[in-house]
């Protein structure tokens, strides 16, 4: 067995940033003192516990954080559903790490190194600091990965250290127990494995030796696997305020492209995500990226994006936004469309464009009724709905027809020709009981479409032009 | 007399330069010919009018480029003009759009045209610039047979933006426009006026703009009336 500990060397500010500056000191500070630091923090002198005022004096351009426990949370919890990418057994350990059974991946990698430098830059790409290391238990891997953090940041730990390196005072022992180890001359596992078991029983507790028997694999080390969640909702944070909208593009692409990571490992597509933009105060704005046929490619999300953006106004500067995957369907389940040819034939991108850019409700198609009504015969809908057929009229149907009738001046058109009588049922609402008649404009020769009310007789009203 | 000896020997010289810099003009195809673009014409859409067909130098209505309608207002059997080709192309396996028209399309109507309505879509936008961007989009797009836009206002920009999208599209454009920008330089490769006739049955036209032919004004087309019976 073969286990891997991800060791994150500043949790909080691994939540605040996808993509930390390096040439930018960070730091997270709770109770004005300073919790965590970037590299470029460390190097400017700042230290933990220290008050925010000296940590100003010492770099006066330093980037705070308040901490956030909320978001720390939402951040590890994304990070477990993207470490399920590469082993199906992971941990959440604490609020610092994470453990990742390396077995039973050999199908997809070559062997555990290849494994593990697939981990290492999955995590470099993150942008946080962190520590990998690898050991036969779970507590021995983590004991391995913080002395590796205690030396240097951002490591892959290339060979695990031996028992003789492994030191006490980083394990999780009290301090109590590693003093008195410490006092008969241990200080690190060879040494406390060389000691006998009874005299071990004399000098630590129960839950101490059970400890120390998991890191050396005599016992196992119950964990709550993490299980993978079949949605996308991931918060994103901005370094800096975004007010105009095609600002929004890169750091959204980067969401899309884990978007597309996520797709492709679940065996999903989508067609449709929703992107919502939080202010520093006001209510959200919401963005609607629709796709006419599931898509998984983060570039098909882009264009469609900076299509939308377009015509898309931002009501405030931006600090962060969520993306959410909705109408996730399994890859190869896909409906016909109406010429039946598959979803994601390439003349649905045309309409992919058009939605996006000019609004759902700006793609219509025509639809059909069987209505003798001729408010619904003829119907526009959105596109997708299902067509039906239905008998044509006997009579010619004007080829435009007016949203709304209009009344009319009859002394302004010649009558053509004979009357054509539409009269609904009793129980069908809109009641209609017209005579219709095809009538030509007096002065522009238009070939008009009117009707008389039965019930009112002498009011007229246009509804459509034969054009 | 020896200046007019001397212009009698000057004057062919000149004019066989003169030719023999047109020869190299015509060969580098900096000069185009109108003659040339009639030979080279391609076969349009027939727009099932013998008359119209016999007009337009394509023989029907111009695919890959763009045709302009110019009308005073809607309904003066604009669209009537080009039910039979749209009827045609519609067999198609690709889309017939509509993009901002100033009614809804009839669908039972199309129907008893022999357009097939559910290759229709209808784009709504409320802005010019929207409209154009959609008509652009569709000519680009090689997924549709034919695109039917009604702008108000077009620019010459826009005018040949679009020009140069149905070059290099296989389909039928056109562009709906009052009659009012008659007067105003475009980019569209044919345009014709269209106003409805005292006759119900009768249509006027002028063929502002051929490409390969000269304007031709005050034409009269018969079509189908709406007052005949369906079969």
């Amino acid at each position: 067995m073969s286990w891997l500990y991800l060791y994150l060397c500043q949790p909080d500010l691994a939540a605040r940033c996808q993509q930390l500056d390096p040439a930018v000191a960070y730091a997270v500070h709770h109770d004005q003192q300073v919790l965590q630091f970037n590299q470029n923090a460390q190097n400017n002198g700042l230290k933990n516990n220290m008050k925010l005022a000296t940590a100003f004096h010492l770099q006066p351009n330093l980037q705070l954080f308040e901490q956030d426990k909320q978001l720390r949370l939402e951040h590890q919890f994304n990070l477990a559903q993207q470490l399920l990418d590469f082993s199906p057994q992971v941990a959440q350990d604490q609020e610092q790490g994470f453990f990742v059974n390396l077995e039973g991946m050999q199908n997809i990698y070559q062997d555990v190194q290849a494994q593990q430098q697939s981990l290492f830059d999955f995590c470099a790409g993150q942008g946080f600091d962190f520590c990998l290391a690898i050991d036969k238990t779970p507590l021995a891997a983590r004991w391995q990965a913080r002395q590796h953090a205690q030396v240097n940041q951002q490591q892959q730990a290339k060979k695990p250290l031996s028992h003789r390196q492994l030191h006490l005072v980083n394990c999780d022992l009290e301090p109590s127990h590693i003093n008195k180890l410490a006092a008969m001359g241990i200080y690190n596992l060879e040494q406390y494995q060389q000691l006998p078991r009874p005299e071990l029983r004399k000098r630590l507790s129960q839950s101490a030796l059970t400890y120390m028997q998991q890191v050396l694999g005599q016992l196992s080390t119950p964990m709550l696997f993490v299980e993978t969640k079949q949605q996308f909702i991931r918060k994103f944070e901005l370094l800096h305020e975004i007010s105009y909208s095609q600002g929004l593009c890169f750091p959204l692409n980067q969401a899309f492209e884990q978007l597309q990571q996520w797709l492709i490992q679940s065996q999903l597509q989508c067609s449709h995500l929703r992107i919502e933009l939080n202010a520093r105060e006001h209510g959200a704005q919401h963005i609607d990226l629709r796709s006419a046929q599931a898509q998984q490619a983060s570039q098909s999300w882009h264009t469609l994006l900076r299509l939308k953006l377009d015509n898309f106004r931002l009501n405030q500067a931006v600090i962060r936004f969520q993306v959410e995957a909705l109408d996730l369907i399994p890859v190869g389940q896909q409906s016909q469309d109406l010429f039946g040819t598959k979803h994601n034939s390439p003349d649905l991108d045309l309409l992919d464009r058009l939605q996006n850019r000019l609004g759902p409700d700006a793609v219509l198609q025509l639809g059909l009724n069987s209505d003798h009504r001729p408010e619904r015969s003829g119907v526009l809908q959105a596109y997708g709905q299902s067509l039906t057929s239905a008998p044509l009229p006997q009579f010619r149907r004007p080829l435009w027809l007016l949203p709304q009738v209009k009344a009319l001046n009859i002394h302004h058109y010649r009558l053509l020709s004979e009357v054509e009588r539409i009269v609904c049922a009793w129980w069908d609402t809109p009641s209609v009981q017209r005579d219709y008649y095809l009538a030509q404009h007096r002065q522009h020769h238009g070939l008009a479409w009117i009707f008389q009310e039965l019930r009112s007789p002498g009011r007229w009203f246009l509804h459509g032009w034969f054009s | 007399m020896s200046v007019a000896l001397k212009h009698q020997t000057i004057k062919p010289k000149a004019v066989q330069d003169k030719k023999s810099t047109l020869d190299q003009l015509l060969q580098q195809q900096s000069l185009w010919k109108g003659q040339q673009w009639s030979q080279q014409t391609k076969q349009g859409q027939s727009s099932g009018y013998a008359q119209l067909d016999n007009q337009l130098p394509s023989k029907g209505w111009p695919k890959s480029t763009l045709n302009e309608v110019l009308t005073r207002q809607s309904g003066q059997g604009e669209l009537q003009l080009l039910m039979p080709a749209l009827a045609k192309v519609s067999q198609q396996q690709r889309w017939i759009i509509f993009i901002a028209p100033p009614f809804m399309p009839y669908a039972p109507a199309l129907e008893q045209y022999g357009v097939d309505s559910s290759k229709v879509l209808v784009i709504r936008s409320e802005h010019v610039k929207d409209s154009l961007w959609a008509l652009e989009q569709a000519l680009k797009s090689g997924h549709c047979s034919a695109v039917l836009a009604w702008v108000d206002k077009a620019d010459n920009k826009a005018t040949r933006r679009l020009q140069l999208a149905a070059e290099a599209s296989d389909c039928l454009s056109f562009l709906f426009r009052p009659d009012n920008v008659a007067q105003e330089s475009s980019h569209a490769g044919m345009r014709i006026r269209i106003e409805a006739s005292s006759d119900p049955q009768q249509l006027n036209y002028d063929l502002l703009k051929r490409r390969g032919a000269w304007p031709l004004a005050q034409q009269s087309l018969k079509l189908q009336s709406p007052l005949a019976p369906l079969h």
